[in-house]
């Protein structure tokens, strides 16, 4: 039992009737004089009001799985049944950038998790990288992984998850070349003008009219002088998801991304507009509304249609 | 970093405040070092330092024939300051006559390079990587192989070499060999960072005037989606094949970009078959580094075998999505090559569009690093600081 667990399980009332075996744990016996037990209840609640009511915080782990409708995310495999006309396709890079991840705790209101840093997560945002670098993924890719999200958050007792799919605007003009680790991985920044790639699924198709269908999800009508100058003001179309999951087990459930749901709407055989695939260019409705559909996003405004909710890429599995 | 730092050399600084009036550009980093305006700090060993010290007897050993087994070449010969030390030939010749497969690549900003030569994804530390050029036999180059004691006498006799060493390698009683030249050349070759070019003043030093407006126009095609050129040129070293301190991510780039394609299965040359060479991979044919584009316009020619005359050659490659060889024994579709990278899918330009990216890779080229005194060969008359 993790200590969210046991202290979300100790501060309910109900604890002595229902909490897991408390035969077993000597403290809480029955046959115990009421005494003792009152003096072993109380010094359990001490406990916890020194671990919880001083400000405590609670380590937590996320886990994060990328799935192809549920096949491992491999550089060397071939996927099939792709997109609106079933394609055959191998996976070329699998990468995103999540910030605003925040639980709900027992009183509904959301609590931020306060990150730990580290060379996948600085100020709010985590890269996730599902690709190693290897087969198909040479081109881009890099060989290091990362598929957890670490930090804290107040002990307390938490049931929902929700985070932001990229790079908050603030941050997302910023120089990579400078910039510390995540921001300074190769292959996720366009220029300061148009940022991060939030989301990078890039595949490599087989037997279709285009060799290659890559996704690269950022915000666009980003306006400034030249692409190597950050714009002053939030871009026009944002292009970043809202998740959020429920109910949530922090101990026990991975949060999934399936990266066939990301195109399940998508014909990847051919290209309706160049760039090849969609790269979120306006002038690629055809190649990108379905796949920000996926996402819950409105291509068109680039903003969450009914706050994301419809989304299909994200969900969760125990 | 500290001792670094502490040994920063005086006149550098100097060199360095005085040519700024750019308040938030160059700063001082490691001793040796001019770190540009947008440029993070390059990745050093720890076991070599840098001190200008070692630049300097670096810049002397760099320019001396001596090094050179029948002193007639130094790494000056086939990396010239004037073309941002690359030579201007298709392919190298060492000083015995025989001749490289590969183009000599420019040595810019090659302290940020995530590996070194042109395929090669294991070698990353240039203190490895100068014993090729050294005293390589396949092809023979400097050929310094058997003549490594004879060589050491020559630079050991010389009276300014031994005062360089003893200020370079001061802790050490027996400086001259061949470690410390290792160490000197690299550190010297590592100070050749160029970042002054009009793109600069354009990008880092909010000079927005510093650009033709065809230049702008090239510029806004170079990022653009349809021909996705920052996607492998990216970043501040125009290469994603880039490290520097900072880096945590590993950056061993390769690309086939479709210039051969002999049997219709991918073949390149069988002297030049880059990646594959070392790996053994069959996806890997073909594969080579994405090179720097600083100082581009006057590195051709071009590729890693010399092989595109010029930029607009490239850039047509690059529209076609490859190279279409119609005959001679390279014959084949590069177009179709199946081992081709997917950002070499081809676009349309028209004759003045690519005349405005030829002119932004011309604003790539740093006058002042081409002519920096600090970089000159230290025997010619004026040379010496």
């Amino acid at each position: 039992m993790s200590r969210i667990q046991l202290l979300a399980a100790v501060g309910n009332p109900r604890f002595a009737d229902d909490a897991g075996n408390p035969t077993e744990s000597g403290d809480f016996s029955p046959t115990m004089p009421d005494s003792i037990q009152k003096i072993a209840l109380s010094q359990a609640l001490l406990l916890v009001l020194a671990v919880a009511g001083c400000g405590g915080d609670t380590d937590v782990t996320l886990s994060f799985e990328a799935s192809v409708a549920g096949a491992p995310v491999s550089c060397s495999t071939s996927y099939v049944s792709l997109g609106t006309l079933d394609a055959t396709a191998q996976l070329a890079d699998a990468r995103m950038f999540i910030s605003a991840i925040e639980l709900r705790d027992s009183d509904d209101t959301w609590v931020e998790l306060a990150l730990d840093d580290s060379e996948w997560q600085h100020q709010g945002v985590v890269l996730l990288d599902f690709e190693d670098g290897t087969g198909a993924c040479a081109d881009s890719g890099t060989a290091q992984t990362n598929k957890v999200v670490t930090g804290t958050v107040p002990d307390g007792s938490y049931d929902a998850v929700r985070y932001q799919v990229g790079v908050p605007f603030a941050l997302n003009h910023n120089d990579n070349a400078t910039a510390p680790a995540p921001f300074n991985v190769p292959g996720m920044f366009w220029t300061w003008r148009g940022g991060y790639k939030f989301v990078r699924a890039d595949w490599m198709v087989s037997g279709g009219a285009v060799a290659r269908w890559n996704v690269h999800v950022g915000s666009t009508g980003c306006v400034s002088g030249a692409p190597t100058e950050a714009p002053a003001q939030p871009c026009a179309r944002g292009n970043s998801a809202s998740v959020e999951l429920t109910p949530f087990d922090i101990d026990t459930d991975v949060l999934a991304i399936d990266l066939a749901a990301l195109i399940a709407g998508a014909n990847i055989t051919q290209n309706a507009a160049d760039p090849p695939g969609c790269m979120s260019s306006p002038g690629e409705p055809d190649d990108c509304t379905p796949v920000f559909a996926a996402l819950g996003i409105d291509f068109a405004s680039g903003s969450c249609t009914n706050d994301c909710l419809g989304q299909t890429v994200f969900t969760m599995s125990r | 970093m500290t001792t670094m730092r502490q040994a920063l050399c005086p006149l550098i600084l100097l060199s360095l405040l005085g040519c700024g009036g750019d308040t938030d550009g160059d700063r001082a980093g490691p001793a040796g070092f001019d770190i540009p305006a947008g440029f993070p700090e390059p990745k050093i060993p720890a076991d070599n330092p840098m001190t200008a010290e070692k630049v300097e007897l670096g810049r002397h050993l760099f320019y001396d024939k001596r090094l050179s087994g029948n002193e007639t070449q130094s790494c000056s010969s086939c990396h010239e300051q004037a073309l941002a030390f690359s030579d201007g030939e298709v392919t190298a010749q060492g000083s015995t006559g025989q001749f490289h497969p590969r183009n000599s690549p420019s040595l810019t900003n090659i302290a940020y390079n995530a590996t070194l030569t042109w395929a090669n994804p294991v070698l990353t530390e240039l203190e490895e990587q100068l014993l090729l050029p050294i005293f390589g036999e396949h092809p023979v180059e400097l050929g310094a192989t058997g003549k490594e004691d004879e060589i050491l006498g020559r630079i050991a006799a010389d009276s300014t070499y031994q005062r360089l060493f003893a200020r370079a390698f001061p802790a050490e009683t027996d400086q001259v060999n061949w470690d410390n030249i290792v160490r000197a050349l690299s550190s010297f070759v590592r100070a050749l960072i160029s970042g002054d070019s009009p793109f600069d003043r354009f990008a880092y030093q909010g000079d927005g005037s510093a650009l033709s407006p065809s230049a702008r126009r090239g510029l806004e095609l170079f990022y653009s989606e349809r021909l996705e050129c920052h996607h492998c040129h990216g970043g501040f070293n125009f290469t994603e094949s880039t490290i520097h301190a900072g880096s945590v991510f590993d950056a061993a780039l390769f690309h086939n970009t479709g210039l051969y394609n002999i049997d219709g299965n991918g073949s390149y040359p069988s002297d030049n078959t880059g990646l594959y060479e070392i790996t053994g991979r069959s996806s890997d044919m073909g594969k080579f580094r994405a090179p720097t584009l600083r100082n581009i316009a006057v590195t051709g020619p071009y590729m890693h075998d010399g092989s595109a005359a010029t930029l607009a050659e490239v850039i047509r490659s690059y529209e076609a999505g490859g190279r279409y060889i119609t005959e001679g024994p390279y014959a084949g579709d590069g177009r179709a090559n199946p081992l081709k990278s997917g950002f070499v899918a081809g676009f349309t330009l028209s004759d003045g569009e690519r005349e405005d990216l030829i002119h932004f890779l011309e604003s790539l080229t740093d006058a002042t690093f081409l002519a920096d005194p600090r970089f000159s060969n230290p025997f010619q008359a004026g040379g010496e600081q």
